[in-house]
């Protein structure tokens, strides 16, 4: 896992398929340009999450390869040209998916080191 | 069917400093100088660089995933429609078999055919067995009483001549040159029904009389 340690509580999202996730949630909401995307993730995540920059384009040209996502070139609200990335029908479906695996793979994490608690 | 045109490096490389002008813009408000923010903006990104490279090398792995997937929706088509695929696959080979019958018919007529009268009929001889000496093989080389036998033998070939393949120099103005040549019997321009562009030609009985020579 390549989760990486900031400082104290923020964590960067670098973990691949958590960074694909996390973007299709935050286009969920609504179109995005690459910035906000970043920016929402941040504040939604109380600051714990914190994107790489680097990664977030990457990831994104990714995305939209597989379909899952699609850009237009536009102007963000302060009168920047930026390119807006929305959801696709297949894109919410992988949403769904994405969602649902993760929701279990948190709770199997809970349950493995609650047990780990209870037997030490 | 038609796919998008694959984004160019530029549009890429446009969006990434749309972002971090977007990004320069949120510290700008959050109390940093323009400047400041700028800097921080690219910090935040890290390596621009290192990002366009991982944008080409997306794009490269994406071409394979492309050829992958036109690879499959051909072999889809192929199972889909097996009449037709065997109909082009046919007629493709019969064009392929037919063209290169033809070529070689065209190769051995006009281009490898040696030009001497009739082609057709010359042969060349050679045996296999045992060296005289050891060892086994095959070869061309005949003893001279045996060609002379052959010569002799006219039942079966109208004429027969001997060459052995040699390397001589050849005298051109003031230098010398090495050049490819041949030692042949007598009876070589007749056989062949060919007569020399230059020089004198040998009577063709007068016998040629190496130990060995080459039929």
């Amino acid at each position: 896992m390549s989760i990486r340690k900031r400082d104290d509580r923020a964590y960067s999202a670098h973990l691949q398929g958590t960074l694909d996730l996390l973007i299709l949630r935050m286009l969920a909401l609504g179109p995005r340009h690459g910035q906000g995307i970043a920016r929402d993730i941040q504040r939604q995540s109380d600051e714990v999450l914190i994107v790489d920059h680097g990664s977030l384009y990457p990831a994104l040209q990714r995305l939209e390869a597989k379909g899952w996502i699609e850009a237009t070139w536009g102007t963000s609200e302060n009168n920047r040209k930026a390119r807006f990335y929305a959801l696709t029908p297949r894109g919410r479906g992988q949403l769904v998916r994405e969602t649902d695996r993760w929701g279990r793979l948190v709770a199997a994490m809970g349950r493995v080191l609650a047990r780990d608690g209870a037997d030490g | 069917m038609f796919r998008k045109t694959r984004r160019s490096d530029e549009d890429f490389h446009a969006e990434i400093e749309g972002h971090l002008q977007l990004e320069a813009d949120r510290r700008v408000e959050e109390g940093m100088s323009r400047e400041e923010a700028l800097a921080a903006a690219r910090r935040a990104f890290g390596n621009v660089t290192r990002s366009r490279e991982r944008f080409y090398e997306a794009n490269r792995f994406m071409a394979l995933d492309h050829l992958r997937r036109d690879l499959r929706h051909a072999l889809l088509q192929v199972r889909r429609a097996p009449v037709s695929t065997a109909i082009v696959i046919l007629s493709l080979a019969l064009g392929i078999g037919f063209n290169t019958g033809i070529f070689s018919l065209a190769d051995q007529a006009l281009v490898r055919a040696l030009p001497v009268a009739k082609p057709e009929q010359l042969v060349l001889l050679d045996w296999h067995g045992g060296f005289v000496g050891g060892g086994v093989g095959t070869d061309n080389l005949f003893s001279h009483p045996f060609y002379r036998e052959l010569r002799q033998e006219t039942h079966v070939f109208q004429d027969v001549f001997a060459r052995f393949p040699t390397d001589v120099h050849l005298a051109v103005g003031h230098g010398t040159e090495a050049v490819g040549a041949e030692i042949v019997s007598g009876s070589y321009f007749k056989t062949l029904g060919v007569r020399p562009a230059l020089g004198r030609r040998q009577p063709a009985d007068l016998p040629a009389r190496p130990a060995q020579q080459r039929l």
